[in-house]
């Protein structure tokens, strides 16, 4: 355990995204830990898409991202996920005519060959049913197959830092269960975690901590233990 | 039954220029979703391009072919950087708006610069037509049936065999899962306009010996290649080729057994017969429509 302020390997501050006249984003401050397993929830529409696009650089915004100490406010979207960020989006968007073996080669398009087919070989020993549909398209994946599929292809980019957002949405508890023991597992081999959920209680329940956000801001922050004993966050998101 | 055979020969060389049009409306439409209504110019540009430099450069066929491509492939990245690029997240319609705009400032250019009148660029080999049956058939068709089928093989291979190529494709298929994996998406952009204004201008220059070709050959062409890429649905290189080839035989047929005065008018008809009663084309997946 290091004393002191952990290194932090995420750090947004003031962070202001708009749709039109609308303001999805109203000013987020938050930090992410190097290694460490970060949950945001909150209800639809409260903009934690919104959020997770924007460090990513495919949604415009104003404010500052810092990572990995570098400000990265105005990086392009490519160069964000050479620097190491990398995004399991909302629905999975894989690929679905290509095959499921060209999702994964594409999720390296940063990386070299070699780390390609290493990385190809490693997705496939983490989701086996991947190896055994590798030559058909994704889209005849099931929904789970495919978010398995998503999340590897993100991993191909050996990513600092791991953007999942809604990874367990319209998927049956079974599977909601196996994708939360894989983001279980990715944390502990050491990969860093921001993980976006409208399931508050299995991602709080897995989470060192947790922000809650409310309509475009950040209302809650404390560890994940804390958040999911809390009151208000029990009647608002867990339905308890 | 020799009046079938020509008509035939005649429908597969032109529905072959048509196709190699129609891919190039595929593939920036697939990348962008801009129908590019400047397709057409850069058939004219590859023609004029390559008869400007053997008359006046003095160059050989075999060095002007290469340097025409070049040259179409430059006004295609020029289209996308200057006209398109800037006009990003403006609407659909918007975008077709600017690409008439740029094929008409194309137009313009080339009609200033080198001429008005009809140029004519020496057949690849020669003129000595081939009996085949009772019909013949010029040597040149069978320089654009054949660019033709290396077109569609080395497509093939770009697509599904180099990094390029998928990414590309991905693109393509979703542009947000491209942008999150790394992939450069305006560096996609500028390749497909490349890529298919060198088809337009490989078109151009294959069929200028036979066609004649001038500063407008590029508005009907251009038609009849758009005509191709809805009839394959659009989205598809693959279905261009077949549209294009049934929309030549079409043409073809109609001309040699009803009157050559309708040949134009079937691409028109066959326009509107896709869009009133299978927009999706005849290989395209009915269309879903991003929100």
């Amino acid at each position: 355990m290091k004393a002191g302020p952990p290194d932090m390997l995420l750090e947004v501050s003031g962070l202001v995204s708009r749709y039109g006249r609308i303001e999805a984003l109203k000013g987020i401050d938050l930090a992410v830990a190097e290694g460490e397993l970060l949950a945001l929830v909150g209800g639809n529409g409260a903009g934690k898409t919104t959020l997770l696009r924007a460090i990513s650089g495919v949604q415009p915004a104003e404010g500052r991202v810092r990572f990995a100490g570098e400000d990265i406010s105005a990086m392009p979207a490519a160069r964000r996920v050479r620097a190491g960020i990398a995004q399991v989006p909302e629905g999975r968007q894989v690929w679905g005519p290509m095959p499921v073996e060209d999702n994964l080669a594409l999720g390296g398009y940063t990386r070299s060959a070699a780390e390609v087919a290493e990385g190809i070989e490693r997705a496939y020993a983490m989701f086996p049913i991947l190896k055994e549909k590798r030559r058909q398209p994704a889209g005849t994946l099931s929904g789970g197959q495919q978010q398995m599929l998503a999340i590897a292809r993100a991993l191909m980019s050996k990513p600092r830092l791991l953007l999942l957002d809604e990874p367990s949405m319209g998927l049956a508890p079974l599977l909601v269960q196996e994708i939360f023991a894989t983001v279980k597992r990715l944390k502990a081999a050491g990969t860093t975690i921001f993980l976006v959920e409208q399931n508050a209680s299995a991602a709080l329940a897995i989470a060192d901590r947790g922000y809650v956000m409310e309509t475009g801001r950040i209302t809650m922050q404390d560890s994940g233990p804390a958040l999911l004993a809390d009151e208000r966050v029990k009647a608002a998101y867990l339905g308890i | 039954m020799d009046e079938f055979l020509q008509f035939l020969f005649s429908g597969l060389t032109r529905g072959s220029i048509y196709a190699l049009v129609g891919i190039g409306f595929a593939i920036i439409y697939n990348a962008s979703h801009v129908i590019n209504f400047a397709q057409g110019e850069f058939v004219m540009i590859g023609g004029m391009a390559a008869v400007f430099i053997t008359a006046n450069a003095g160059l050989p066929l075999i060095a002007a072919i290469p340097l025409a491509l070049a040259i179409a492939g430059v006004a295609g990245v020029a289209l996308e950087r200057f006209a398109v690029a800037p006009a990003r997240g403006a609407s659909v319609v918007t975008l077709i708006i600017i690409t008439i705009g740029a094929s008409i400032f194309l137009r313009g250019v080339v009609e200033v610069a080198i001429g008005k009148r009809d140029y004519a660029l020496p057949a690849f080999s020669g003129d000595t037509p081939i009996r085949i049956g009772g019909a013949t058939l010029h040597p040149q068709s069978l320089w654009i049936l054949g660019t033709l089928a290396v077109v569609v093989l080395a497509l093939k291979w770009f697509f599904e065999r180099t990094r390029p190529g998928k990414a590309m494709l991905a693109t393509s298929h979703n542009r947000l899962a491209a942008q999150l994996a790394g992939i450069e998406t305006r560096h996609v952009m500028l390749t497909a306009f490349a890529l298919s204004a060198m088809l337009g201008a490989l078109a151009g220059l294959l069929t200028a010996p036979i066609t004649l070709t001038r500063f407008d050959i590029g508005i009907m062409l251009g038609l009849k290649g758009f005509c191709a890429a809805i009839l394959g649905g659009l989205g598809s290189p693959y279905g261009a080729v077949a549209g294009g080839l049934a929309l030549g035989l079409a043409e073809a047929m109609t001309g040699g057994y009803i009157s050559s005065a309708y040949q134009d008018a079937v691409a028109f008809a066959i326009i509107l017969a896709v869009l009133f009663v299978r927009p999706q084309g005849l290989f395209g997946r009915a269309g879903t429509e991003r929100v």
